[in-house]
Formats: C-alpha cells, sequence, structure tokens
C-alpha cells in the first residue's frame, strides 16, 4: 500500500494512489467502451464473435475495476486517519525494478521516503521527446549525440570530458555498426553530404 | 525416446559449429551483463536485441536470445548479493539472504551455491524440457480451438490473480494489455479497431515497442528521476563453499530445480513466482537448528531461489514449445522471434523443423555450462560493470532503445509512441501496476479473441461447448479453481485475524508473506547505513 506523500508533520488525510489510478482507470474504461461501440460488425455473416466484442468487454472490465479500485483507494484513505509512523526508514537498498520477468510489482516501501524530482522527470521527458521528433530530420548521429551529451550533462555537470566522449562514442559507433555490419539503414538527416 | 535422443544429437550436431557457438557465447555473455545492469532484465535485453536477432539466420538468432534468457538469469543473482539490488525479478528473494551472507563476508559461498545451483536446475530444466516436450506436443494434437482458448484464458487468469501485489491493479493491466492488442485493422475480419482514422494506428501497435517503452525507458525514467547514487559494492573474496554449505544446499538445490521447473512450465507465470515459491518452501523444509538464520544470512536462502529461478526459465519455454503458448513474458518475447523468422511455435514446430527446436535445446546446455564456467571466475570482472554511471547506461539505454524500435518499421510515429509508452511504463512503475501482466496480456489476447471466434464458429455459438469437450471441461474447472482458491484463502485469513489481531511487524524480515495477500518486501532493514 503505498501513499505517494512522504511528509511525517500531522496533515489531513493522506490522499491515497489508488483513488487516483481508479479514476484514471475508470476514465480509460470509459473512453474505451464508447470507441469499441463504434466499431463497425464483421461482413462474414456467420460469426458469432463480433470485432467490437473484445475491445467492448475490455471496457467494461476496465470501468467496473476502475471503480473498485477507486474505492478500494478512498477505503485505505479511511483506515489512514493520522499519517503513520514514517515508513521503516530510508533502506538504501534500491528495490528491483518493476517485473521484469512477471506480474511482481516493486515493494517500494523503502522508497516513498524518497521524492521524486519532477524536474529531472520533465527535463528527461523533454529530452526523449525531442530525440524521437529530431530522429529523422537532423539524421542519427546528430540527434543521437545531442540526446546523449544534453542528458549526460544534465544529471552530471561535471564529468563532461567523460560525457563527451560517450556521446561521440556512441552516435557515431552505433551508426557504423548498424549501417556497416548489421547493414541496417539509419536516416543521414542533416549529415548528408558526408555521408 | 530413440527419436528424441536421435534428434538431440543432431541439434547438438548443428550447434557445436564455429558459428553458432559464437553465438551461444554472445548470448549468454550480453545476458549476465545485463542481469547484472540493475533495471535490466531477462525482457529488456531480448527486446532490444530482438533487431539485432532479426538480421541473422533463425537458429542463431533463437541460440542468442535463449543464451540471453537464461544468462541474465545468473547475472541477476550477482548483484542481488553483492549490491542487494536484483537484476531480474526471480532474483528479489535472492537479495535478503544473499546480501545478508555478503555483509558478513561470506558473498563468496552465496555466489557459489548461486552458480552451482542455477547450473544444476537449469540442466534439471533442459532435461526436462527435451523429453517432456514431444509428449506434450503430442498430447497438444488433441487440442481443438476450445480447449486452446480455455487454455489461454487460464493462461489469463493466472497471470491477472497469481500476483504477489494489488490483483485489481494486475487485472487491470491485463485489461488494458487485452485493449492495445486489439488496436488495428482485424486479422480474421480486415474490420478497423480503434484506428481513430490513423493509417498507421491501422497496423496496429507492435507489442515489442511497448515492451521496450514500458521496461527500458520505464525503468530509466524511474532511476533517472531520483537522481540517486550509486550503491557500493561488497568484496567478493574466494567463491568457495564449505562442506557445510555444500550439505545445506544439496536440500534446496532439488526442490528448487522441481519447483522452478513445475511453475515455469504452467503458462504465464514463471520464474520469478518460482523462486518466491522456493524461499517459502525452504522455510518449511530447512533443519530446525537453521531456521531462524533465514532471512539474516541462510544459505539456502539463495541456493533454493536461485535454482528456482533457473529452473523456471527451462520449465517456461516448454508451453512456449509445445503449445505456442507464452510460459512468461519473456518467452512471449521470443514467440515473437519465431513468428518473426516464419515459424509457427506449437506441436507443429516439433514436426517441421525439429533441427530448430533441439538445435535450441542443444544450445541450451551448452549454454548451461558455458555460464557456470563464465560465472564462478569472472564475477569481479561483471560487478566491475556497475561502476556505471547511472545517467550513461540509462541514456545508453534510452537510446538503444529508439535504435531498437527505428530498425523494425523506419516509423517516426513508432518513435513517438516509444515516448509515450514510456511514460505510460513510468506511471504504472509509480503506482504499482505490474508492467509484465500488460505485455502478457497484449500477446495472448490474439490468441485468445482467435480462438474463441473459431469455436464458436465451429460450435455455431453454442457456449456450452466449453464444458462439454472433456479437456476442456478440466481446464474450466482449472480456471474457477484458481479464481476461488484466493478468495476462499483470503476470507479465511479474514476470519482467522478477526479471532485473533495479529501485530503488526515492520522490523521482521526474516518472513516473506507466506500469505497470499501481502505484499513480498524487499528487505527495510534498520541497521543498515
Amino acid at each position: 500500500m503505498t501513499a505517494p506523500t512522504r511528509q511525517t508533520a500531522p496533515r489531513r488525510r493522506r490522499f491515497h494512489s489508488d483513488v487516483a489510478a481508479g479514476a484514471v482507470t475508470l476514465a480509460l474504461g470509459i473512453a474505451l467502451t464508447i470507441a469499441a461501440a463504434g466499431v463497425k460488425p464483421s461482413s462474414f455473416g456467420n460469426s458469432v464473435l463480433q470485432p467490437r466484442d473484445l475491445p467492448l468487454a475490455c471496457g467494461v472490465g476496465l470501468l467496473i475495476f476502475g471503480v473498485v479500485l477507486t474505492v478500494q483507494g478512498i477505503l485505505k484513505m479511511r483506515a489512514m486517519t493520522a499519517p503513520a509512523a514514517p515508513d521503516v526508514a530510508a533502506a538504501p537498498a534500491v528495490p528491483p525494478s518493476a517485473a521484469q520477468d512477471e506480474q511482481v510489482p516493486p515493494a517500494d516501501d523503502g522508497e516513498t521516503a524518497l521524492k521524486d524530482s519532477p524536474r529531472n522527470l520533465l527535463v528527461l521527458g523533454g529530452l526523449l521527446l525531442a530525440y524521437a521528433l529530431t530522429f529523422i530530420p537532423l539524421g542519427y548521429i546528430v540527434a543521437t549525440f545531442i540526446f546523449l551529451f544534453a542528458g549526460t550533462m544534465y544529471f552530471s555537470p561535471d564529468k563532461w570530458r567523460r560525457n563527451t566522449l560517450f556521446a561521440v562514442l556512441f552516435s557515431v559507433g552505433v551508426y557504423l555498426l548498424f549501417t556497416e555490419v548489421l547493414g541496417i539503414p539509419m536516416p543521414k538527416g542533416i549529415l548528408e553530404f558526408l555521408l | 525416446m530413440n527419436d528424441v535422443l536421435g534428434n538431440l544429437g543432431q541439434g547438438f550436431a548443428d550447434v557445436l559449429s564455429l558459428e553458432h557457438l559464437f553465438f551461444v557465447l554472445v548470448g549468454v555473455f550480453v545476458g549476465t551483463v545485463v542481469g547484472i545492469l540493475p533495471g535490466l532484465g531477462s525482457i529488456t535485453a531480448i527486446a532490444l536485441l530482438i533487431p539485432v536477432a532479426f538480421g541473422i539466420d533463425p537458429l542463431s538468432g533463437l541460440i542468442m536470445l535463449c543464451g540471453v534468457y537464461f544468462g541474465s538469469q545468473y547475472g541477476s543473482s550477482t548483484t542481488a548479493i553483492l549490491v542487494r539490488t536484483p537484476g531480474d525479478m526471480g532474483s528479489v528473494v535472492t537479495t535478503i539472504d544473499g546480501y545478508a551472507m555478503a555483509r558478513q563476508g561470506r558473498a563468496g559461498p552465496a555466489l557459489a551455491t548461486a552458480a552451482i545451483g542455477s547450473f544444476l536446475a537449469g540442466t534439471v530444466a533442459i532435461l526436462g524440457l527435451t523429453f517432456l516436450s514431444p509428449l506434450l506436443a503430442r498430447a497438444a494434437l488433441q487440442l481443438g480451438a476450445a480447449e486452446y482458448f480455455v487454455l489461454m484464458l487460464l493462461a489469463l487468469l493466472l497471470v491477472a490473480t497469481l500476483t504477489t501485489g494489488s490483483t485489481v491493479k494486475a487485472i487491470i493491466s491485463a485489461l488494458v494489455g487485452l485493449a492495445l492488442s486489439t488496436i488495428g485493422l482485424q486479422s480474421s475480419t480486415g474490420v478497423p479497431r480503434l484506428t481513430f482514422g490513423s493509417l498507421q494506428l491501422s497496423s496496429g501497435v507492435d507489442f515489442v515497442l511497448v515492451a521496450i517503452a514500458l521496461f527500458a525507458i520505464g525503468e530509466a525514467a524511474r532511476i533517472l528521476g531520483r537522481g540517486r547514487g550509486a550503491e557500493e559494492v561488497l568484496p567478493t573474496g574466494k567463491i568457495r563453499m564449505t562442506k557445510e554449505d555444500w550439505r545445506r544446499s544439496a536440500g534446496p538445490w532439488t526442490r528448487g530445480s522441481i519447483i522452478g521447473f513445475v511453475i515455469g512450465v504452467l503458462p504465464g507465470i514463471g520464474p520469478s513466482l518460482a523462486s518466491y515459491m522456493s524461499y517459502i518452501a525452504e522455510k518449511y523444509f530447512m533443519p530446525r537448528r537453521y531456521r531462524k538464520q533465514l532471512g539474516r544470512g541462510a544459505i539456502e536462502g539463495v541456493a533454493g531461489p536461485e535454482a528456482a529461478n533457473n529452473a523456471g526459465v527451462g520449465g517456461a519455454m516448454v508451453p512456449m514449445f509445445t503449445l505456442g503458448i507464452p510460459g512468461s513474458a519473456t518467452t512471449a518475447l521470443l514467440l515473437f522471434v519465431f513468428t518473426m523468422y516464419g515459424m509457427q511455435p506449437g506441436p507443429g514446430l516439433f514436426t517441421s523443423s525439429p533441427e530448430i527446436v533441439y538445435g535450441i535445446m542443444a544450445s541450451l546446455y551448452i549454454a548451461n555450462v558455458a555460464l557456470l564456467a563464465l560465472n564462478l571466475p569472472m564475477v569481479p570482472l561483471f560487478t566491475r560493470l556497475l561502476t556505471i554511471p547511472t545517467p550513461v547506461l540509462y541514456f545508453g539505454v534510452m537510446a538503444f532503445a529508439v535504435l531498437g524500435i527505428y530498425s523494425q518499421r523506419s516509423s517516426q510515429f513508432d518513435l513517438l509512441l516509444l515516448v509515450l509508452f514510456g511514460a505510460v511504463g513510468y506511471l504504472m512503475m509509480k503506482f504499482d501496476f505490474p508492467p509484465a501482466t500488460l505485455i502478457l496480456a497484449m500477446v495472448l489476447g490474439p490468441l485468445v479473441e482467435d480462438n474463441l471466434g473459431r469455436a464458436l464458429n465451429i460450435s455455431r455459438g453454442d457456449y456450452m461447448v466449453f464444458i462439454e469437450r472433456p479437456i476442456s471441461r478440466v481446464l474450466v474447472l482449472l480456471g474457477l479453481l484458481v479464481i476461488i482458491a484466493p478468495l476462499v484463502a483470503k476470507l479465511i485469513g479474514w476470519l482467522v485475524r478477526r479471532r485473533r489481531p495479529i501485530p503488526a511487524n515492520p522490523g521482521d524480515t526474516s518472513t516473506p508473506a507466506a500469505d497470499p495477500d501481502t505484499k513480498v518486501k524487499a528487505p527495510t532493514g534498520g541497521t543498515e547505513d
């Protein structure tokens, strides 16, 4: 049961993340059900299962379980009257990433004590989006270099030598690996005149 | 039986060529390395390497990827023990006793027992795979569309319910996965679904894309979003076990192998659950005098689960080969690779391409041996990898992810989807929604739907067909059991708790949940600094 907030000072009821998650799921369910209803029926006369059936079932399912999750979240919120004793203090361990292989979600109790940095996430998201958008126009080498350089510089500003080296080696090296060795074409972009 | 041995012999002959051996070693090496890197597990490794496999011949590609799968299980136990960071879900339990042993200066024996146990279990599992699969394949020919549907549904149920987290969230993940699988033009009818008029969406959402986005990018976002420093690495010392270590490990190795293999075979669940089950089993089977060590550095806590998760890998390949059903999310990816090469895994594969099937099995034996040889002496080298600075590592991973996706369809739209699903993956991990369930459901979706449609068409709309046919009936009952059992267990637990309130025990790290309800926690000890 992971509450997203980490303050231990007395506060109003903690807002349980399940409520938000449940609401999103519910919304998704509604959207899906509507979209599914719009799916045309199959033109084959004798088919029993219609194309819209599975999406519709999923939509309804999401609707139901979205409600369930929201309710669960509300119940948990009620159960937490005062903020609980601090989560057993910061374990230095980094719990596993979410299920790599199986459906075992991470038990990140120790982590809730550490705050996520929204700025880091935004920068990361922005860089990634920019990379995706410039991948073809700028070409693989340039786009990748910028992505890697900017990214590593943001997170480790003092290691600029290492970052530059990494960015150059990776972008050029992988480009050569894919185009020459594996024979898979990569966009040349603005370096077209060179390559 | 002779048939099997004959084919296997041929398989070995094929694989023992320099080229194939090369790919076995590459796969095994990459797998170990990836397993060691925190956050990157077998799924990510395989997903990222699929574009590479595309360029080589089927046997080499499959050998390499299976080697990666095996190798990643070995690698992740190394980090679990030395840095308390499992490289893969299957090694989460190993962090408990393994790390405790390491802190007691006994990292060497822990690593040794993990490696040897993994080797033994791997051998058992591969033997099981070799000899069990042909039998199963033959039995599978009895299965019609109705049986396949129920089987797939059962797999889906197992995936959704047999989780150690919130069942509701697993079900939601599964539903989302199913829905995603319907996007595009339906193959049987040509009807566009959920495409919103977009041409690109008409070809559907590639599930490898989703897998890479959820796992690689999601994980990168999760780690970088926090900006934490790297964990210190403990010195390994000699990798040797005392006589007592050997004695104590023998039982867990055996039990772990069997448990792991059986659970691996069950469609939908695989190595990670196997390791949890093994840990719980060891708690009961341990000799009394050692029992209180469990959780604080008992070698059984490493030997059993590590054996189980390697056996689980072999087991998960059984349904993949024989029925064409994914035994785990990672085997789902492997299944995709088969279809990418134009082969259809299932009973037919044994007759149409036995050289592939047995070639892979032969390569697994070799991979297993290679891994043992690699792991024991090369551990210090591998742990050097952990010193790769986080931003470099994860930006590299992301760049590789983008690269891999682009090389599939050369589509900018795909890249944008990657970013989108990367964000989704991050959110899922934050809010405890299991991504692997989504992937599995996405793969099973079309299979479930196609078989249901076909079964109903054959029976002309008669839904009773699922109960009338004998095999199908058994599976349906199993499915009901799977649904009801946890509910009953919960009910009993609730009743018991009403009688005898159990005091909360936050500092207790010795018992991962024996109760199917509660989460298995990574250790949150108060004495670490």
